[in-house]
């Protein structure tokens, strides 16, 4: 599960700048600190049961994977910080995947990079291991109180990618509109 | 005097938050898992009053939906919650009928007061 040439392509390094702030902002959000941890690798993970959930997406001349893996007990401390009285690890980490791309996809639509998701995904295992992306790639670890969490996002820039000129808007988390 | 509301989302962590939201102040909630779901159960209660709907959702989606619900005629005021946050969508759902747009994570007083709002008790 190696990071692959994630500086390779600027817009990458700005998605991933993009992932690492929304991941922070969505469980502070629950009320869940989390901290990066830069020193960790992937030989951290697999020597538990993991839960992984990916979401694919496509953008102009873009596509990629967002992946989300969770011990259960991160993913218990996350349903209980959303207020879930029932515990589903395969439910509560693919949740919380579509509201980190969701995140994602707000920053990215403000800036000219529009992109539509897919459905999670999601498996529970020991000793999971992800192939190599066919693009660029970039895990990032994450520990909050007595867990840990990891993301990956792969992009493959295909020949005509660009920002569009014109950014979006989006409403953000915890908008609520009334037509 | 109470009134029936759908929550229609894959994720049961979602489904059950909105159902303890609403539940508190006295609706009756019905749950389903996609649009495909929802258009069974829907097909089997006259008095559905509100639907609180996802968006990406496997087999039918929340656009899907609304879409269906159009083509019917329905009448049942529909309020998308979702993590989607895309101008076009948000226009496309209202062009379909749509009475609202939440992005998640909601908070439960917002929720309420859209459904007292749209689907008041006691009316």
């Amino acid at each position: 599960m190696k990071s692959s040439a994630f500086d390779s392509h600027p817009d990458f390094a700005f998605m991933d700048r993009q992932l690492l702030d929304v991941t922070v902002e969505m469980f502070a959000a629950y009320g869940v600190p989390i901290e990066l941890c830069p020193t960790m690798t992937e030989r951290g993970l697999g020597r538990e049961t993991y839960c992984m959930a990916s979401i694919g997406y496509v953008g102009r001349a873009l596509k990629g994977v967002l992946i989300l893996v969770a011990t259960r007990a991160a993913a218990e401390a996350w349903t209980n910080a959303a207020g879930g009285v029932e515990f589903d690890l395969v439910d509560t980490v693919g949740e919380f995947s579509n509201m980190l791309l969701g995140r994602l996809k707000g920053r990215l639509l403000r800036a000219g990079i529009p992109i539509s998701l897919a459905t999670p995904m999601t498996v529970v295992g020991d000793g999971l291991r992800v192939s190599e992306a066919p693009g660029t790639s970039r895990w990032h670890f994450f520990e909050g109180p007595g867990w840990h969490l990891a993301t990956r996002l792969d992009a493959t820039f295909q020949p005509g990618f660009q920002r569009e000129a014109t950014a979006a808007q989006p409403a953000e988390a915890g908008d609520a509109i009334l037509f | 005097m109470t009134a029936r509301v759908m929550v229609i989302d894959d994720s049961m962590l979602v489904r059950r938050q909105v159902s303890a939201a609403l539940k508190a102040p006295g609706y009756l909630v019905t749950e389903a898992i996609d649009g495909v779901d929802a258009l069974e159960k829907l097909a089997g209660l006259s008095d559905m009053k509100l639907i609180v709907c996802d968006v990406n959702m496997p087999r039918m989606n929340g656009i899907e939906l609304l879409e269906r619900l159009s083509a019917q005629g329905s009448l049942v005021p529909v309020v998308m919650l979702t993590t989607e946050g895309q101008p076009e969508l948000i226009q496309r759902a209202r062009a379909l009928g749509a009475k609202g747009w939440i992005v998640k994570p909601f908070k439960p007083e917002f929720l309420v007061a859209t459904a007292a709002k749209l689907a008041p008790l006691g009316a």
